[in-house]
């Protein structure tokens, strides 16, 4: 049985260098896919080449069994939200709204009704007559969001879509969108460079790095079982002891004194944070910082011994995917 | 105080010789108390005034045109796309301002006559656009840089053809941007004396031509009342530009606020 979105051996090369290649990956209706990787590694590049405002070097895409890999933009059953609302400054709140279902042949009473709906569903019924300029950043972008939903595309695309907000507006946001598509049962890819962010909106996450996808797994797995040590690293709740292994960062303790039988390394307390009431040091093991759970109260600048129970060290799985 | 001294100034320096040179076409030359209508009626015998107004205008309006549709296109090329040899072909199409135009029109002249451009309005409109193409190409391309691609995408993505988004997203926010080219480009167009002559040779006869054989006279009743006719042409033209704009989509409210255009 196919996927409802079926992306395989996709690639893109600019003139003589791989933006990204052997991307395949698949999503259920209804599903969100988290797609995380460090800026430049080549996301956006492969979300505007689903969306089909750059083409793909090799490789194809399938949405709800139908090939979509050559068919404009303007025609793919694809919807995107920018990084920025790009609302069209000319239009009122409702015009910015229904702008998309003028494409579909629809009356003008039915597309003003249609976006109307969503107007609510956004929660801005007040502001269909309101220019963009009257609105506040996180309004903007709900309008945008918005404005795309109003299609039911078969998959909306999300590039980063709270960047441009701050931290608070941005974690109300995240909670709100995800809500919002479930309820419309959307199909969406959402990338981000954020890894909590991936978490919180994905049912499926994907981290992407140097152009491909590092490992591709629900949001538990693939933080419980990184695949690999750059995984593990871009995660960061791992301390990566060597190519093949791996320990999870809350299994770690310090020490003062060295132990024989235990696998461990010195470092240097070089601060102390409270998170949600526990205390944490802050550790300087091998030029990293990492922070480390301190039942004992060390203090700053003590030297110590991070170690851990050798039953908690984890071998990298390899690549996988699931499905 | 800033305000005060502004208008000032702009009384000083525009209303002021703007309401003499009125005032100057309805007296006698040289008074300005004299009540004369020899200025308005002297330029009204002149034989070819109105046809050479006439043929200022279709030349005008063609010229207008053509900087709009090459303007456009070479600015939005040059703004928003990625190509080699771009910073070239920027260099080369401000050429002609950077060199003088009668030595262009010099060269181009014989090429119209072999191929039967000279002594016609079509040649004239073609020479017109030497002065004024590499100003609309500058205009356009900032319009363009100044709205970014990313607004043209997002429309194509919510289904717009290139066309639509051309109607309903560029010429509605390149607003300003026209604006100032149907103006600017009328106006040089309309000054052309030397090129127009040379291309037209005798046979078009703009009102630049009827005009400036005028500026040595010493009846300034009638070179103030000729001066006001050439003025109202661009202005006239302009309204009328105006008129065309205000029927493209999403203009039927004024914008409450311009600046803070894009997002």
């Amino acid at each position: 049985m196919t996927s409802f979105i079926d992306v395989r051996d996709a690639e893109k090369c600019f003139s003589s260098s791989e933006v990204f290649g052997d991307v395949s990956f698949h999503i259920e209706e209804g599903e969100i896919f988290s797609i995380v990787g460090p800026s430049g590694s080549g996301k956006t590049t492969l979300l505007r080449c689903l969306a089909g405002l750059e083409t793909f070097s090799g490789g194809s895409v399938h949405i709800d069994g139908e090939p979509v890999t050559d068919v404009k933009a303007n025609a793919r059953p694809i919807s995107l939200v920018f990084q920025q609302p790009l609302l069209f400054p000319h239009m009122t709140v409702l015009e910015n709204i229904s702008y998309g279902l003028k494409f579909k042949h629809i009356k003008k009473k039915e597309r003003l009704a249609r976006a109307s709906v969503f107007l609510g569903k956004v929660g801005m019924e007040k502001y269909g007559a309101s220019y963009p300029h009257e609105l506040s950043g996180g309004q903007r972008q709900r309008i945008a969001l918005a404005r795309s939903l109003v299609l039911s595309p078969k998959l909306l695309l999300l590039d980063e879509p709270f960047s441009s907000l701050d931290k608070k507006l941005r974690e109300e946001m995240r909670e709100w969108v995800r809500t919002l598509l479930k309820q419309q049962g959307i199909t969406a890819i959402f990338v981000t460079h954020d890894q909590e962010e991936a978490v919180m909106m994905g049912d499926v996450i994907g981290v992407f790095k140097g152009g491909t996808f590092a490992q591709i797994g629900t949001p538990h797995s693939v933080y419980e079982h990184p695949a690999t040590p750059d995984v593990a690293h871009f995660f960061g709740d791992n301390w990566v002891i060597d190519e093949d292994r791996y320990v999870p960062r809350r299994h770690l303790y310090l020490l003062k004194e060295k132990r024989d039988n235990l696998q461990q390394w010195p470092g240097v307390v070089s601060g102390k944070r409270l998170l949600h009431g526990i205390a944490f040091s802050q550790v300087d093991l091998d030029g990293k910082r990492t922070m480390i759970y301190d039942s004992t109260g060390f203090e700053e600048g003590a030297e110590v011994f991070v170690t851990m129970d050798p039953a908690n060290i984890r071998t990298f799985q390899e690549k996988k995917s699931i499905g | 105080m800033k305000k005060i001294s502004f208008w000032t100034i702009f009384l000083c320096f525009v209303f002021v010789p703007i309401g003499l040179l009125i005032l100057q076409s309805f007296t006698a030359p040289g008074s300005l108390t004299e009540p004369s209508m020899n200025g308005w009626t002297g330029l009204f015998e002149r034989r070819r005034l109105v046809e050479a107004t006439l043929t200022s205008l279709v030349i005008g309006a063609f010229v207008v045109l053509f900087n709009i549709v090459i303007g456009m296109s070479a600015g939005k090329a040059l703004a928003l796309y990625r190509f080699q040899g771009k910073d070239i072909l920027d260099t080369l199409l401000l050429m002609p301002i950077l060199l003088p135009l009668l030595a262009i029109t010099f060269g181009v002249h014989i090429a119209m006559i072999r191929i039967g451009l000279a002594d016609t309005a079509a040649g004239v409109i073609l020479i017109h656009l030497v002065p004024t193409v590499p100003y609309s190409i500058k205009i356009f391309r900032n319009g363009y840089v100044s709205l970014g691609g990313k607004i043209l995408e997002q429309a194509e993505m919510l289904g717009a053809s290139a066309g639509r988004t051309f109607l309903d997203i560029e010429l509605p926010l390149l607003r300003a941007p026209i604006q100032s080219v149907v103006f600017l480009t009328f106006v040089i167009s309309l000054s052309q004396y030397v090129i127009t002559a040379i291309i037209g040779g005798g046979t078009v006869v703009t009102l630049a031509m009827v005009y400036f054989p005028f500026l040595e006279s010493a009846n300034t009743t009638l070179v103030a009342a000729f001066s006001l006719w050439f003025a109202l042409l661009p202005l006239s033209f302009y309204l009328f530009a105006e008129g065309l704009i205000r029927l493209l989509p999403y203009q039927r409210r004024r914008r409450r606020r311009t600046h803070d255009l894009f997002y």
